[in-house]
């Protein structure tokens, strides 16, 4: 009876959601949400929200099996290390990224004892060390590493640098009480990232470690269900929609844009395609699978600082709509006292929301999206360069989040997001809009460690139905 | 496809750029005021303009011919004329029917500008009188080339050149020369825009503005699809938006005499008002020290580039290159006797004309044709999405001098994506420069290979870098490493040193290999050593190319291999002084 029924929740920092789902077919039965207990125990939210969604569709919850994802608490925290920032620095944080954590700090070049103090304020979860291509450089990564080392901080440490000074640098971690994982380099060549065995790497650690560590729960319950942070979830439900499965084409390159009370996370598929004609790349290329997380800003915990990095553009909206910009600041700190706070449509509120999430995604977009630049040589001609990816083809942006899915048009947010790209940000031209309504996103990533199919079928009937 | 560069060019765009519409509108206003005068050819011919006779010539099916002229001195050059013409007439033989005047490069300056300017080589013409003998010496008609129109005082040159009857005056594509001691981009722009204007006002009298491409851009692209696009675009300035007419002359890099019928095809199917081609210039790659050989080249190159004209009723001048070209400017003697080799082909050409097949030439200016429309059309929608204007002519000439003749292939040029070819991608037709180099890459490839493998060079992990556009040299550094099987990483061109030390230590390279052409070799090894220093980078260093930069107080780039030395950069005269000094 509940055998082909699978709960799968989101612990996320704000809100508890649980969809419940057929596990053959894929078909959403029903979800529900509720604030997360953060100052109890989170699993109560769950418990709840199962109760409340079982009664609505008259099912019994017990025997419920059910996988979670959690963002609570603040998820994951990783300090970044590379030799240069431009290349296995970058490639350090991207991986980091994608696995879901917050970047706390990205260090580059000659560390010295400032950093190896520093870290005992920072406290990251994790430290993600890497340095040198495959082959190359060796002697600064290793001083690197017995800096670090001589911390009187200890946390697990993922060693993704030069392979050849990879066993000796996880000698000197281990030596020092370090609890070391050795994986693939981060940036094996100079052009290209390999990331995915860190992002592994990281995730493991997040599942191991981090969910016990962090106080949410004192049920086994709860770890037992939660396997992955949320962005991971995230990131393979993109994956997999983008890519598609034996059975069912994927819907090509995809972004997804998740406008939350704290924080603005973009994931995005995007199959490698030739550099355009003219186009010289700087910098190495990014892997297929994105994800960056703007941690300042969100839409309720973070409405201050939207206001203050897109002060020019908020301020001529609400000019235009013959309203007070002085109103605007009350109204931020009205969110950040207040982050459950849920606006009416078509009042202050509603205007306010619909300005700062199209404010939350366009420069989110434009932080997460390449960019080219055009320099002029005297006598030799412009050199047109480029820089990260390039999305201008995507054909679809996703929208969620839950102040974007309750706005009266969250597409609008999204599409005046894009049309104040510049022209030199490397941004969809024009994609199709979806607005994930169901947090079907994450659900569908869950599904997926079960049902790759069922996950792939959930997603298209409730993102594209047509 | 997204379309490439998302770069917005109004940034770059000079502030003070006027509308180009407004300055062709004066130039326009201008040019009703000026009277033609007649020069001796168009009343020998009977004709109010070099074009009427070109387009009686083809109808009629008589050959004309072309030349340059060019000696220290107008006195001199004028001399030549003369005694060219003189004995053509003791031959027998019809004269030529035109000359293209190599003017000295004070002439590109403003007129109140050249006396102060550093004397070079060429004719000069100061006064009335020296651009009244230009037309009035002996039944030739000249043009107005070199230095003309391109330049800041390319008003006052087509003022002058009319006044005395010059019908036909150039050269468009010199409009991306620089003139020494000008920097004023605007009023560069505004002159040719307003020069092309005036003659523009004197279209119904036949008044032609000239375009020689490989003087331009299409000098060094690698595929001649590339020039006939080109030659659409300059076109699409003149004639659509100044209102002149335009016409081509080409051929001096291209050595095949079946590719020259081609693309000169080519140009012609996309000549929508039959403007004749100004003049075919004869092959100039072709020549060697050995003046006999020469003579050969010379005749081949006439032969079939004659015989196109005639059957295609082109209505173009055949250009003969004296065989000493290389060797030193050409005195009179040499030029007529070049003539008169042209004069003899004529005989020949109807005896073999219906033997080539044209079909296959035919064929290849289609292919030709095909890319060029497309190179075209890729070159407005590619400025449009960059923003310019593309209805103001002055912002397309800015723009395609800003782009440089690399970037504009590369962004508007057709072929299929492959990286076996230089710029990446396969090219309709490649030019001789990219035959050449290849031929070039092949010999240092087998000369490599006869030196032996080279145990110490096998897995070296190197860095190329050029500081400037110069890909050929680049192209043949990692072909070479990579042929003797070194870990080669390709870092492009345009890259300042910063950039090139944090590969070299995140890559741990053995070597960093630098070509340079820009004039930078001081300050960028400097910047180099420095950077490594600070980086703890310790990578040996090789700079070669043109190790020279301008210092203040000198005229001239000095070399700076000492200086280089001193920093503990090498500079290796040759490929293999290289592999020697890397391994």
């Amino acid at each position: 009876m509940s055998n082909n029924l699978i709960a799968l929740a989101d612990f996320g920092s704000t809100f508890t959601k649980l969809s419940l789902v057929d596990v053959n077919s894929g078909r959403l039965i029903g979800n529900g949400q509720r604030p997360t207990c953060i100052d109890t125990d989170v699993i109560d939210g769950y418990r709840k929200t199962l109760e409340d969604v079982c009664s609505t569709v008259g099912i019994n919850p017990e025997g419920i099996k059910g996988l979670a994802a959690s963002s609570a608490g603040g998820g994951l925290s990783v300090a970044a290390i590379g030799l240069v920032e431009d290349y296995t620095a970058s490639a350090a944080r991207q991986a980091a990224l994608n696995a879901g954590a917050r970047v706390q700090k990205i260090w580059s070049g000659r560390l010295n004892a400032a950093c190896s103090t520093a870290l005992n304020s920072l406290a990251p979860d994790v430290m993600l060390f890497s340095g040198g291509t495959d082959g190359g450089h060796t002697q600064q990564v290793l001083e690197n590493a017995a800096t670090l080392a001589g911390s009187s901080y200890k946390c697990p440490v993922i060693i993704a640098c030069n392979s050849a000074a990879a066993e000796v640098a996880a000698e000197i971690f281990a030596a020092k009480g370090f609890e070391v994982v050795v994986t693939a380099n981060v940036l094996p060549e100079i052009d290209n990232m390999n990331i995915e065995p860190a992002r592994e790497a990281i995730n493991r650690l997040f599942v191991e470690q981090v969910i016990l560590g962090k106080g949410l729960s004192n049920t086994s319950e709860f770890s037992d269900k939660v396997i992955m942070p949320t962005p991971e979830a995230v990131l393979i439900a993109t994956d997999l929609f983008s890519k598609g499965t034996e059975s069912s084409a994927g819907v090509g390159d995809i972004m997804t844009i998740d406008i939350g009370g704290a924080t603005t996370d973009i994931h995005s598929a995007k199959r490698e395609t030739a550099l355009g004609r003219g186009l010289s790349m700087h910098g190495p290329s990014y892997p297929t699978l994105m994800r960056s997380v703007q941690g300042d800003l969100g839409m309720r915990w973070n409405a201050d600082n939207v206001l203050k990095e897109d002060t020019v553009w908020l301020e001529e909206m609400f000019r235009e709509r013959d309203l007070d910009p002085k109103i605007m600041r009350d109204t931020c700190y009205k969110r950040i006292s207040d982050p459950h706070f849920l606006a009416t449509t078509n009042s202050l509120d509603g205007i306010l929301d619909q300005l700062l999430a199209t404010s939350c995604a366009a420069l989110s977009i434009q932080r997460h999206c390449g960019s080219s630049r055009a320099v002029y040589v005297p006598n030799q001609g412009l050199d047109i360069i480029q820089e990260g990816t390039d999305f201008r083809d995507v054909p679809l942006l996703v929208g969620t989040g839950g102040v974007l899915i309750h706005m009266e048009n969250g597409i609008d947010a999204l599409e005046a997001a894009l049309s104040r790209q510049g022209t030199t940000t490397l941004a969809p031209k024009s994609p199709r809009f979806v607005l994930d309504t169901q947090y079907i996103l994450a659900t569908a990533g869950l599904l997926s460690t079960v049902s790759p199919q069922a996950a792939f079928n959930l997603m298209k009937t409730e993102l594209m139905p047509d | 496809m997204t379309g490439t560069a998302a770069i917005d060019l109004r940034d770059l765009i000079p502030s003070d750029l006027p509308d180009g519409r407004e300055v062709v509108a004066e130039g326009l206003a201008l040019g009703e005021k000026v009277d033609i005068g007649e020069s001796l050819y168009c009343k020998e011919k009977g004709v109010k303009s070099e074009r009427e006779w070109r387009e009686i010539a083809r109808e009629k099916g008589i050959p004309c011919t072309c030349m340059n002229i060019g000696l220290s001195t107008w006195d001199e050059t004028r001399d030549a004329l003369e005694n060219i013409y003189e004995d053509a007439l003791i031959r027998g033989v019809r004269p030529p029917d035109r000359f293209n005047l190599i003017a000295e490069r004070r002439m590109g300056l403003p007129k109140d500008r050249r006396a102060d300017a550093p004397q070079e080589t060429g004719p000069c013409l100061w006064d009335e009188k020296d651009w009244w003998e230009l037309t009035q010496t002996v039944p030739i008609q000249p043009e107005a080339a070199d230095n003309m129109i391109g330049g800041p005082g390319s008003l006052d040159n087509a003022l002058d050149a009319l006044k005395v009857g010059i019908t036909c005056i150039g050269v468009l594509s010199q409009y991306t020369w620089r003139w020494p001691y000008w920097d004023d981009e605007t009023s560069q722009v505004v002159s040719v825009v307003k020069a092309a204007a005036v003659l523009a006002s004197k279209k119904a009298d036949g008044v032609v503005f000239d375009s020689y491409l490989e003087d331009g851009y299409p000098g060094v692209f690698h595929d001649y699809a590339s020039y006939i696009g080109w030659a659409m675009l300059e076109r699409y300035v003149a004639e659509e938006l100044i209102g002149a007419a335009y016409a081509n002359s080409w051929g001096g890099l291209t050595q095949n005499p079946v590719i020259k019928s081609a693309v000169t095809l080519a140009l012609e199917e996309v000549n929508p008002n039959r403007v004749p081609i100004s003049f075919l210039q004869g092959d100039t790659i072709g020549y060697t020290p050995d003046l006999d050989a020469n003579m050969a080249v010379v005749a081949n190159d006439l032969m079939l580039s004659k015989m196109t004209d005639l059957r295609y009723r082109l209505g173009t001048a055949p250009l003969a290159v004296p065989v000493t070209e290389l060797e030193r400017i050409p005195d009179w003697k040499e030029v007529a006797q070049v003539q008169t080799i042209s004069r003899k082909c004529e005989e020949y050409l109807p005896m073999l004309q219906e033997y080539i097949d044209w079909g296959k030439i035919e064929s290849l200016r289609d292919r030709l044709v095909v890319g060029g429309r497309q190179f075209f059309t890729t070159a407005i929608k590619t400025m449009r999405e960059m923003h310019v204007d593309v209805n103001d002519p002055a912002q397309v000439l800015i723009v395609m001098k800003l782009l440089g003749p690399e970037k504009c292939e590369e962004l508007f040029g057709v072929g299929e994506r492959d990286d076996n070819y230089l710029r990446g991608h396969k090219p309709v037709l490649e030019t001789d420069l990219v035959r050449q180099t290849m031929e070039k890459r092949a010999e240092l490839l087998q000369s490599v290979s006869k030196l032996g493998p080279d145990a110490r060079l096998k897995d070296k992990k190197i860095i190329v870098a050029s500081t400037d556009v110069h890909e050929f040299a680049k192209f043949l550094l990692t072909s070479t490493l990579e042929s003797v099987g070194s870990n080669v990483v390709d870092f492009g061109i345009n890259r300042d040193p910063e950039d090139i030390v944090k590969v070299a230590l995140e890559t741990g390279a053995d070597s960093i290999v630098i070509t340079t052409h820009n004039g930078v070799a001081r300050t960028f090894g400097t910047t180099l050593i420095e950077r490594m220093k600070e980086a703890g980078v310790s990578s040996s260093v090789f700079m070669g190319g043109v190790l020279n930069e301008d210092v203040e107080g000198s005229d001239v780039p000095v070399d700076v291999r000492n200086h280089l030395h001193e920093l503990g950069i090498s500079t290796p005269e040759s490929l293999e002084d290289l592999l020697g000094a890397l391994g």
